[in-house]
């Protein structure tokens, strides 16, 4: 039979398809890399998103299931430990506010939380990103600090109308201004090779030495100070160097991490 | 968008016709078309119950952050048994849902798994014998190109050194997802290419 014009390209297309496809997928997909912060490639990641969620909630009991038991125990004794530090934090505050007001310093002022449930994990023990189920519509906007009750968990990268994705301290783009909270040296956290965190930019002649405490400084633009981010798990002398290589042990355990708060805005409590 | 959705519907358009741009007239080939929306449904269905295992089970068997890739697997069993153009498809928009939910380079497990899709379907359309031995090679070669485009990528620029990003993600990867698609392969009747 003869063909006709119109059907040879299509001829063509067909015998090649593979190599078609290969290509167009290839295309798509390497235009939404390099496009990760368009407003399209936003609405075709929510809409993903918003379905990937609500699957994700649905099941999300049998996990827990079988981390219940373990979860139980561990919760025991962290509750048992918090309860002794409770009452001597109860007592510091009180010695504080008294300070306070012999000094007549102002009250700090308050933050606003949204509480949030991780429905999705990037990774299950060292989670570089988590999925939460709040989003736009409850306040939300990109950079805002994430904390639990143990300290700072990471920022919004990314919010959709009712979800967002949180960007943790342990994905290897996040960097926060730090403060080691006894000598008050400051430092740039950032990812770690291998499991963990590390503290950067820190002269060799700094007082920083073995479960130092490193909080957020108060020259981060995104981070409220004060925030506790890990300690200091050993630190390593390069002569060659003019920086230590300090190595932090997260103070939040991230492959517990089951809910989250986000710090909305630091507005005054009303009076 | 509406530009890029017309381009396509017309690519899918080609692509499924073939060279007939007619309407299917024959009661055969309207009884073609049934059987091949119903396939298209079956593949639908077991990509989301993958995805629901992947997303469920999956993280409770990770090893130091190591976990099969079962939407991988969903991958090449298309690729086996329907050649390389639904494989890419299937894997470009599996990596698309998988992507949604990461922090940053959204559509990088599109790529890599469009990618693994086409090395999986390429064996097909050589008219490769498939035994075990070949299912497993088949496994091998997917999950590797997988891994090393999923992984080169994401790590590229991080200060890591390739050889740490090989033997502490790569290989570890891809070798629990060649370990359970084999598991699959040996428990399912017919095992992954679908013949008894």
């Amino acid at each position: 039979m003869k063909e006709s014009l119109l059907e040879r390209p299509n001829l063509f297309i067909v015998s090649k398809r593979e190599y078609f496809t290969l290509i167009a997928a290839v295309v798509v997909s390497l235009y939404c890399l390099f496009n990760n912060d368009k407003p399209q490639i936003d609405a075709v990641r929510a809409f993903f998103l918003e379905r990937y969620a609500t699957l994700q909630a649905k099941f999300s009991w049998a996990r827990k299931l079988v981390a219940l038991q373990e979860e139980n125990v561990a919760l025991r004794r962290r509750a048992t430990h918090m309860m002794l530090e409770n009452s001597q934090l109860r007592e510091a505050l009180l010695e504080n506010h008294r300070l306070r007001q012999m000094l007549n310093y102002r009250e700090r002022t308050p933050w606003h939380f949204r509480a949030g449930r991780v429905i999705t994990k990037e990774r299950d023990e060292t989670p570089v990103s988590v999925t939460i189920d709040i989003g736009e519509a409850d306040g939300l906007r990109p950079n805002m600090p994430v904390v639990t009750p143990e300290g700072l968990a990471g920022k919004i990268y990314k919010v959709f109308p009712h979800t967002s994705i949180v960007q943790l301290l342990l994905d290897r783009n996040f960097n926060a201004s730090a403060r080691v909270q006894r000598s008050r040296i400051l430092g740039i956290v950032s990812w770690n090779e291998g499991f963990g965190l590390r503290l950067t930019a820190v002269p060799q002649n700094s007082d920083v030495g073995e479960g130092d405490v490193v909080v957020t400084s108060d020259s981060s633009a995104l981070f409220p100070p004060g925030l506790r981010i890990g300690l200091v798990k050993h630190t390593l002398e390069d002569k060659r160097s003019l920086f230590k290589t300090i190595d932090l042990e997260p103070a939040v355990d991230f492959s517990r991490l089951e809910e989250v708060f986000v710090i909305t805005s630091p507005e005054k409590r009303p009076q | 968008m509406t530009c890029w959705l017309l381009v396509a519907r017309g690519y899918m358009f080609i692509l499924w016709h073939d060279t007939s741009i007619k309407q299917p007239a024959t009661s055969n080939e309207r009884q073609a078309t049934s059987n091949q929306n119903m396939r298209f449904v079956k593949y639908l269905l077991m990509f989301g119950f993958l995805l629901l295992l992947q997303t469920t089970l999956i993280p409770l068997l990770s090893i130091k952050d190591v976990y099969p890739d079962l939407l991988l697997i969903g991958v090449i069993i298309t690729g086996i048994r329907h050649g390389a153009t639904p494989a890419i498809l299937a894997g470009c928009l599996a990596g698309f849902v998988q992507d949604a939910a990461v922090t940053q380079l959204y559509g990088l497990s599109a790529l890599a798994k469009s990618a693994a899709g086409f090395v999986a379907g390429y064996f097909s359309r050589e008219k490769v014998k498939y035994n075990f031995q070949v299912t497993v090679g088949v496994l091998a070669a997917t999950a590797l190109a997988n891994s090393v485009i999923y992984q080169s990528i994401y790590y590229f620029d991080s200060g890591a050194g390739m050889g740490w990003v090989i033997l502490r993600y790569v290989l570890p990867h891809c070798l629990y997802t060649v370990a359970a698609g084999t598991i699959v392969h040996a428990a399912w009747p017919g095992g992954l290419w679908g013949k008894s």
